[in-house]
């Protein structure tokens, strides 16, 4: 076993004003591993996300990611495109892209930190063989989640179920070692909630990245998480195997009600 | 002789009451419309024009050529200043309605880049419109017109004061009194401070938006044609840019406030108003040498107020910003507005589209990338071949060489504004200010250096480098409007400084030396600055096409995203500027080739502003929106009209450029070089919106099959 988690938030607060988003919040998330996180609006599940992306930045406690040389590098002090080079990818709850870019285009623009050409460099044309990469990735990646046939649609003429692929094509183009998941299936309709399910653990086999997934859709969340992180009010109130979290009373108490006894066996056994 | 303290403190403070009060206006009418107003100031010219070409018994004399009618009124009486009065704000009042009525209604709810745009686009047309009402000559006002007595004195805190001056600061402070008080006091200014915190929530609880922005423009116009009137009766000479320079000092104190902050841009004005008076009393009167230049006091006292406006925007006190709406993204994607006037569905492009289609029987939808790839092509090489081979279509080279030339620097300045703001998606006011620091470089670089040709357009490149960085440092903080109003003040500050500071051989334009050959027509510096240009568009080209023109556009669309996908905005910010201020020093080196040092006319920011109009026009997003542009804003108006308006452009092509610019933001935000890619989209999209959700799923099942 290696010596460290892929990802360990320790103790980590920070608040706005007289709300505490996080309370001294900890967990670890293993190697190829599929952490869900639920719990209620207001929680600090996005918050968490944000901290970990680098969108905002703790005001205690410490965030620890395994660089790719197996070291342990902290967080803190990293912007967001540093974050992202490390090899942690995000989508966001309102699956936002470049609105007036193409599909193709938009692929290209988001393996930016694939081919490190230079200014004078990339100008000069000297960068041929990684533009070619590139875009090969970016045909191979959208054909992964079927758009290979609205390249040359303009981002802001997508469906919303369409946006949400060609966000999941964009974080497979950029090859995160961890890749967070802010509500994938939030907006979509309950047909394409049930295909979203095996594109991504397909797109999970084929990054080999450890995943961290937001959402409110229970039976999609159980279905594909190894193990679930529950929290309320800024803090941790649970955290183990699905079946274990769902009997839990405080989740039950805090999150997922009474009414949830039932489905949640189901749910169990399906996971 | 220096002006005793108290003396200077109490001019300060009547300049800075009539900052403030500008300030204050400026304010008011960006709570209720979100329209940061670049016209507050023509507003003001235009009624003050009015009022005084009344009370001076002159004629009026309409000389519309454009709508080929000739109007002229002839009044026999002479009204009084004050008996005036009332009939002048009456018609601000309905300019103010016919602003709204006619121009900013689709607007309501229009991203703030939009609205930034349509503010310019207003600015231009009243600016047109002004000088052909009322003349480009500047007005003295004096004698029986002036409505106080510049004769007699009062004493006031030790300190020898007109009437005039007096009545300014009295008649100031009492606007502001009203304008607190209204809204503070009254139903209406309370709807107003609603609408201005929460937009959405004010109007869902019944305030209506396009009441209160109806009586907004009515009322600020009537505000800013009461400044406009009280001040020319005090700065003698009136003319159209008196006021509108005025007013970007008010600008930049309603900016000190937030945008929202009413007591803090009243305060601003004053402290702006004393800052100035101080630095023009007690700057050395023998000049600063610096820089191996000497440095006289004109535009010291602008250059200081712009300082500490630049310094209060980047640091953001957040006593200052709490309440003030900061735009999430940068970008300048403008959507069209969804519900067009009558004006613009008359000239609807698709109804026009339609009919040229069925005519030729074509159908550019089906058109494949390699035809258009042909195309392009095509296009590229025909506007080449203009600008190379023009000299053989028989046109005498000798009067056109220099019309051509001139245009070249048009089509940099144009292409530094795509770059910019098509392409980064940062807003600059102050292009021109590169374009005086490529003529000086240049000039330094072939005079004083004696460089030979390519080197001293490289030499100037280099110059705008730190000024690119100066301009682009706010940028990191700023976003949207406030990023627009801090380089308006950089572009005035700046321009103020160089065109009263640095004067460089006097128009001794250097010629082309190419290792000892020299260009010794007007056609061989042409051509030589041809191949500059020509390289530099090639440059860009290059940048759109590859890894740092991706970085841009992500950058332009959403910062957010950008970064999450590992891109360094910060480091895409700066070379953006970097980029396009490059660019804008070869408009100015090419200048500095043919007329020397480019003055005024070229480097200040009524130029910068009209012409990231004119680019907005003719296309923001492509290199073929800035030829477009260059070509015709630039290079046809000094083909066919007299050279002695070579510089200035014409009443005529402001308001013909004003009137663009307004329809092309309703129909198409990306100008026209888009417009046939827009009617394409908008011709097809009829038969696709039926298909997209099923279109959706199957993609879904096809992707579950893998």
């Amino acid at each position: 076993m290696t010596a460290a988690p892929l990802l360990q938030f320790d103790d980590v607060a920070k608040r706005y004003g007289g709300v505490a988003a996080l309370d001294g919040v900890s967990f670890s998330v293993g190697d190829e591993e599929v952490v869900g996180v639920i719990g209620a609006n207001g929680a600090g599940k996005t918050t968490a996300f944000d901290a970990i992306s680098g969108f905002v930045q703790p005001d205690r406690g410490r965030i620890w990611l395994r660089a790719p040389d197996g070291s342990r590098a902290d967080l803190a002090g990293l912007s967001p495109h540093r974050r992202a080079a490390l090899g942690v990818g995000r989508t966001f709850q309102n699956a936002r892209l470049f609105s007036s870019l193409t599909v193709l285009e938009t692929l290209r623009a988001v393996q930016h930190t694939r081919g490190r050409t230079g200014f004078w460099r990339s100008v000069a044309g000297m960068g041929r063989a990684q533009e070619r990469d590139i875009s090969e990735r970016a045909h191979d990646v959208l054909a992964l989640v079927g758009l290979e046939e609205h390249l040359d649609k303009p981002i802001q003429e997508l469906s919303y179920g369409m946006l949400r692929l060609c966000e999941l094509a964009c974080v497979v183009a950029l090859a995160p070692r961890l890749l967070l998941l802010d509500e994938p299936s939030s907006g979509m309709a309950q047909r394409e909630v049930e295909a979203l399910g095996p594109i991504l653990a397909s797109i999970r086999a084929r990054l080999g990245a450890s995943v961290v997934l937001v959402e409110h859709d229970m039976p999609f969340v159980l279905g594909l998480s190894d193990r679930i992180v529950a929290m309320a009010k800024g803090t941790v109130i649970a955290e183990g195997r699905p079946d274990v979290v769902m009997r839990d009373p405080a989740v039950i108490e805090s999150y997922l009600g009474d009414s949830w006894s039932r489905p949640a066996a189901a749910g169990a056994a399906h996971a | 002789m220096r002006l005793a303290l108290p003396t200077v403190l109490v001019l300060g403070t009547i300049a800075g009451s009539v900052y403030s009060v500008m300030g204050l206006g400026i304010v008011a009418m960006y709570k209720a419309t979100r329209v940061p107003n670049f016209a507050f100031g023509t507003t003001a010219t235009f009624v003050a024009l009015f009022h005084y070409e009344a009370v001076a018994g002159h004629t009026y004399a309409l000389h519309l050529n454009l709508l080929l009618f000739h109007l002229d009124v002839r009044h026999a009486f002479h009204p009084g200043f004050w008996a005036m009065m009332p009939v002048s704000l009456a018609v601000a009042g309905v300019v103010g309605y016919l602003i709204e009525r006619l121009v900013m209604r689709p607007f309501a709810e229009a991203p703030t880049i939009a609205l930034i745009i349509v503010s310019v686009a207003l600015y231009l047309l009243l600016t047109g419109l002004a000088a052909t009402f009322f003349g480009l000559n500047d007005r003295f006002v004096t004698g029986p017109e002036a409505p106080f007595s510049r004769s007699h004195t009062v004493r006031l805190f030790g300190v020898y004061l007109t009437y005039e001056r007096l009545g300014i600061l009295i008649l100031s402070l009492a606007v502001s009194a009203a304008v607190f008080a209204f809204f503070r006091w009254t139903r209406t200014g309370l709807a107003i401070r609603a609408l201005s915190t929460k937009r959405d929530v004010a109007q869902l609880c019944g305030v209506s938006a396009r009441r209160l922005s109806r009586l907004s423009w009515v009322g600020g116009t009537i505000l800013a044609g009461f400044i406009g009137i009280l001040l020319s009766a005090e700065q003698v000479d009136l003319n159209t840019t008196n006021l509108t320079l005025t007013a970007v000092v008010g600008f930049i104190a309603a900016v000190i406030g937030g945008m929202t902050s009413l007591p803090i841009a009243f305060a601003a004005g004053l402290v702006l108003g004393v800052l100035q008076e101080l630095v023009q009393a007690y700057y050395p009167s023998g000049g600063v040498h610096f820089l191996g230049h000497t440095w006289t006091q004109t535009g010291m006292p602008e250059a200081a107020g712009i300082l500490v406006a630049l310094a209060v925007l980047v640091a953001r006190p957040r006593w200052i910003f709490a309440g003030s709406r900061e735009d999430e993204e940068s970008g300048v994607t403008m959507k069209p507005v969804s519900n067009p006037p009558l004006l613009a569905r008359a000239v609807d492009p698709i109804q026009a589209w339609r009919l040229w289609r069925s005519a030729f029987g074509l159908d550019w939808t089906a058109v494949d990338e390699g035809r258009r790839k042909m195309v392009r092509r095509l296009t590229v090489g025909g506007v080449l071949a203009v600008a190379a081979a023009w000299p053989l279509a028989g046109v005498n080279h000798d009067v056109y060489g220099l019309d051509f030339t001139i245009g070249l620097a048009f089509f940099m300045l144009a292409l530094s504004v795509v770059v910019l703001t098509g392409w980064v998606g940062q807003i600059s006011l102050a292009q021109g200010a590169f374009v005086a620091v490529g003529g000086v470089g240049t000039l330094i670089g072939a005079n004083s250096f004696g460089l030979p040709f390519p080197l001293p357009v490289l030499c100037a490149a280099a110059l705008s480098v730190p000024f690119s960085l100066l301009i682009g440092l706010p940028a990191l903080r700023l976003r949207g409007l406030y990023l627009a109003i801090a380089t308006l003040a950089f572009g005035y500050g700046s321009s103020r400084l160089v065109a009263g500071n640095v004067s460089l051989g006097s128009a001794t334009a250097p010629s082309v030396d190419l290792f000892g050959w020299h260009a010794g027509t007007t056609l061989e510096t042409y051509y030589c600055l041809l191949a500059v240009v020509a390289g530099v568009t090639f440059l860009c080209w290059r940048v759109s096409v590859t890894r740092p023109g991706r970085a841009f556009y992500a950058v332009r669309d959403s910062e957010t995203v950008a970064s999450a996908y590992g891109i360094n905005t910060t480091r895409t910010k700066l070379t953006g500027f970097v980029l396009s201020g490059a660019v804008a020093s070869v408009a100015g080196s090419v200048l500095a080739y043919v007329v020397g040092q480019p003055g005024p006319g070229y480097t200040d920011i009524f130029f910068s502003v009209t012409w990231l109009a004119y680019v907005v026009v003719a296309g923001i997003g492509s290199i073929g929106g800035a030829v477009l542009a260059a070509g015709v804003f630039g290079l046809l108006p000094l083909v066919f009209t007299s050279r002695a308006s070579a510089s200035s452009t014409g009443a005529g092509s402001e308001i013909v450029a004003g009137i663009l610019l307004i329809l092309v933001m309703v129909i198409n935000p990306g100008g026209l070089a888009t417009m046939a890619r827009f009617v394409r989209r908008r011709s097809t999209v009829h038969s696709e919106t039926g298909t997209t959700p099923d279109a959706a799923v199957s993609a879904l099942g096809a992707a579950r099959a893998l």
